[in-house]
């Protein structure tokens, strides 16, 4: 190999990446700002979006009396939203427009007379509006539920309570304090945890969107950037400039390697510096082995090379590079689970997007940032990513060898 | 005047929709890519041709300690029968190899004698253990858990606060015959309660009284809570949404955000006909500033309906979106979502020096615009800040028309006010864009 002639190719090619300065927008700029709003839209998978508080109204809070009051007092501190009460009621048809225009995310309607209806023994209904479709909404109704499955069971408990008969069906009283005390303190209880890395070990857990958006959004730009960069390939060709080069009686492997390694040299700066800035701007951790990053990024960015490589070599026109890269650029991401976490698909789609390079990484980055794997354990990830490297970059010397440099 | 601005604007147009017919290439792309993408959605995400919607079947280690296999069972049949879960028990060793390794999403472990501590009053502590890299499998076992042991823990402590004297850790000679019975062996129990002097007999069987009465009592709550979804009030005011499916909502969102590339790459094309010189020729002759303009908005938003037509019309005939319903409020907001966009476009691109430019400047205005106005998420999910963001941007306002019209089943009337405001983003675009073409050409920079 002539090493010369390749360093040469890539020190030409790095400075007419240089040259163009619209390339900042793709190499740094938009990965950031689509790291940054993606995380910022699908915030902490766990509360609401961007840390914004919803909104849940209660009409008629007058009517209801202290049952009412007693059914609002867990909904008050809420982590998630705020309760705004109103003593007024209001219509059926209001409720559902705050609901349709999404300025609030639940509405919970006392009707007039509730206390008293309560007071005389009837069963007056409270009416709960929601909209499903929106994850506010479902959050909301869960809290509902949940103070509403006490404030009810206390209620009916009540109606057992009669002091003047020894009837073993019926009760003394009803001790209140008791009561709030098992409910605080309950018997049977569930203890939850997180297994994996904890979170004095890490700066942000998977938990926390921005812990996908961030990786996935350098690896996406990294592959779309190196498969936009095939037309390059094609113009050289087209416009002769390729021939040029050859004056210099290179090999194909000579050839082969300068572009290909002038897009490693390329996509290793570019996440060098999304990585670093994620980490510095966002708080970003990507797990305890550098060299389990350094050794997926290497991969990963050999991979998109090869691609970008191989298609420039079988593209006929600059239009055509463009288009195949547009659509591997953007479907690869979202079949590998980049766009969206891989466990909310069929089994068969995760299959799919697991056997892929951008799953396999995007995979073996939540290994590293949950679990807080290595090396060792994406060990059988890591040779999947090889074994693409490997095929994608001999399919790129086969076709350069027989199209470009026959 | 008219007459003036409106002379050789067909030609105009002409001449500029025969270029973009001819870059094949480039058309397909922008009509494939949306395609491919809302095939990718619909195979991620179901629903329509391609099957049941909605996430799969969650795996669930299960330890179970010294629990009955029939139990095991029981409880095996009741989760899988949800659809919810695919069970697997295993002892808590494996189970927290399994989360730790990423084979189950949540592993749930129950304590050694269940039963015995239940019955007997004993603290009981479920243990879960969740995948850290399942944010939604395992949240969906946690949240189904929680909602159950609320109801249970809620009636327990009503029913303790109405007789505290039924401890059930108080159980005195009752303990261990009960012990032998939830074993499985009642020899004890019914030879104490044979020999029993009536107090415990009476204790027993007042206990079982309470709590049938508690039960029958719970079944009839005190406080019914009616819930109203907004689907079903939507249906039964006849406005029912006509899917749930994430792709209806993508493809129309993906349309749009691709017509944006497309209609950049066509008004692009006022920069190539600056450097190869023939819009300096075109403007020596007699052909005005405001029909030259007006040529290539035209030219755009044809370029720019057609394309979102052709993908909602394969949108339909591939994915069965549902585009039959309203043909005239889809082609309306076709237009005036084109409108808008050329409009927009056309004023980015008289701003931008050169292409090179313009392509930089676009490229980061539809992609972050994308973002803000609704073709990656939904507005609903983001933070009301950014939502109002996104209002400012005109595919906000296309993207909730076809949302109306597509997903929600409306139709011409439900979209008026959004095909108002893109109609009215387009009149100001074109006025923008001939005043700024005006004032290079009286400066002498137009071409």
């Amino acid at each position: 190999m002539n090493a010369r002639f390749v360093l040469a190719l890539v020190g030409m090619r790095l400075r007419r990446i240089v040259a163009e300065r619209a390339n900042i927008i793709w190499l740094v700029i938009m990965p950031l700002i689509f790291s940054f709003l993606m995380g910022m839209l699908m915030g902490n998978w766990s509360q609401p979006a961007g840390g914004y508080r919803y909104t849940l109204i209660v009409y008629g809070a007058a009517e209801g009396g202290d049952t009412v009051q007693s059914l609002l007092d867990p909904l008050r501190e809420h982590p998630d939203f705020d309760l705004v009460v109103r003593d007024t009621v209001t219509t059926i048809a209001y409720a559902q427009l705050l609901l349709e225009e999404r300025r609030v995310s639940g509405a919970l309607l006392v009707p007039t007379g509730y206390a008293d209806s309560l007071a005389a023994g009837h069963r007056p209904v409270l009416d709960f509006y929601h909209d499903s479709d929106r994850t506010s909404s479902q959050r909301i109704r869960q809290a509902v539920e949940s103070a509403f499955a006490a404030a009810s069971v206390r209620q009916t408990a009540l109606k057992l309570v009669d002091p003047n008969t020894d009837e073993p069906g019926k009760a003394a009283s009803f001790y209140t304090a008791f009561f709030d005390s098992l409910l605080t303190n309950p018997r049977v209880r569930l203890e939850s945890e997180t297994l994996g890395r904890s979170s004095e070990e890490a700066l942000l857990l998977l938990d926390d969107s921005r812990q996908h958006s961030g990786p996935s959004y350098t690896l996406m730009f990294i592959l779309m950037f190196l498969l936009m960069s095939a037309k390059d390939l094609v113009l050289e060709r087209k416009q002769r400039t390729l021939d040029r080069l050859r004056l210099a009686h290179p090999s194909t492997t000579d050839l082969v390697a300068g572009f290909f390694l002038a897009g490693m040299v390329v996509g290793l700066a570019q996440a060098v510096v999304l990585l670093l800035f994620n980490t510095l701007i966002f708080g970003i951790d990507y797990g305890p082995s550098p060299g389990c990053l350094a050794l997926v990024m290497v991969l990963f960015v050999g991979i998109s090379s090869a691609a970008g490589l191989l298609l420039g070599t079988l593209s006929r026109s600059g239009g055509q590079a463009d288009g195949l890269g547009m659509v591997f650029g953007l479907g690869m991401p979202a079949l590998g689970g980049l766009w969206w976490p891989l466990e909310i698909v069929p089994p068969f789609m995760q299959n799919i997007g697991r056997s892929l390079p951008t799953g396999q990484a995007i995979t073996i980055f939540h290994d590293m940032i949950g679990r807080g794997w290595g090396v060792a354990e994406s060990a059988p990830l890591l040779l999947g990513m090889a074994i693409w490297l490997v095929v994608l970059l001999s399919l790129a010397v086969f076709f350069f060898r027989r199209t470009v440099n026959p | 005047m008219m007459q003036a601005l409106t002379r050789g604007l067909g030609a105009l147009v002409w001449k500029d929709l025969l270029r973009q017919v001819k870059d094949v290439k480039g058309l397909v792309i922008f009509m494939m890519v949306p395609l491919i993408l809302t095939f990718i959605m619909g195979l991620s995400f179901g629903g329509g041709i391609f099957g049941k919607s909605g996430i799969s079947a969650i795996p669930l280690a299960l330890s179970g300690g010294d629990l009955d296999q029939g139990l095991k069972d029981r409880l095996t049949q009741g989760l899988e029968e949800s659809d919810l879960f695919t069970v697997t028990w295993t002892d808590s060793l494996s189970a927290a190899d399994m989360v730790t390794e990423g084979k189950v999403r949540a592993a749930l472990i129950f304590p050694d004698r269940l039963l015995e501590r239940f019955f007997q009053g004993e603290d009981v502590v479920l243990t879960l253990w969740k995948d850290p890299n399942s944010q939604v499998g395992a949240g969906v076992v946690e949240s189904i858990l929680v909602g159950m042991l609320s109801q249970f823990q809620a009636s327990e402590a009503a029913y303790r606060a109405l007789w505290p004297e039924d401890d059930p850790s108080d159980m005195g000679e009752l303990e261990e015959p009960m012990e032998d019975l939830l074993s499985g062996d009642p020899v004890r129990m019914i030879q104490m309660l044979r020999e029993d002097d009536g107090t415990t007999t009476q204790e027993l069987l007042d206990h079982v009284e309470r709590s049938a009465v508690f039960a029958q009592a719970m079944g009839e709550p005190a406080l019914p809570l009616s819930l109203h979804d907004r689907q079903d009030w939507e249906a039964e005011s006849g406005d029912a949404r006509m899917s749930q499916n994430l792709y209806d909502y993508f493809l129309p969102s993906f349309a749009v955000f691709f017509m944006m590339f497309g209609t950049a790459a066509v008004v692009r094309d006022l920069h190539r006909e600056r450097e190869s010189k023939t819009l300096a020729r075109l403007l020596c002759g007699p052909t005005s500033v405001g029909a030259v303009v007006l040529g290539k908005w035209v030219t755009a938003v044809t370029m720019a309906t057609l394309q979102l037509l052709v993908l909602l019309i394969a949108g339909g005939l591939l994915f069965g979106v549902r585009i039959g319903h309203a043909p005239v409020a889809l082609l309306l907001v076709s237009l005036a979502a084109g409108g808008a966009a050329s409009s927009v476009y056309l004023v980015l691109g008289l701003i931008a020096s050169s292409e090179k430019v313009m392509d930089a400047m676009t490229t980061v205005f539809t992609l972050v615009c994308g973002m803000l106005g609704g073709n990656f998420f939904p507005l609903d999910t983001m933070p009301p800040a950014l939502s109002m963001f996104g209002r400012g941007t005109f595919n906000y306002w296309a993207n909730k028309a076809f949302s109306e019209i597509i997903t929600h089943g409306k139709g011409l009337d439900a979209v008026t006010l959004e095909i108002g405001v893109l109609v009215l983003i387009a009149i100001i675009g074109v006025t923008v864009a001939t005043a700024i073409f005006s004032i290079r050409q009286r400066q002498g920079v137009a071409a």
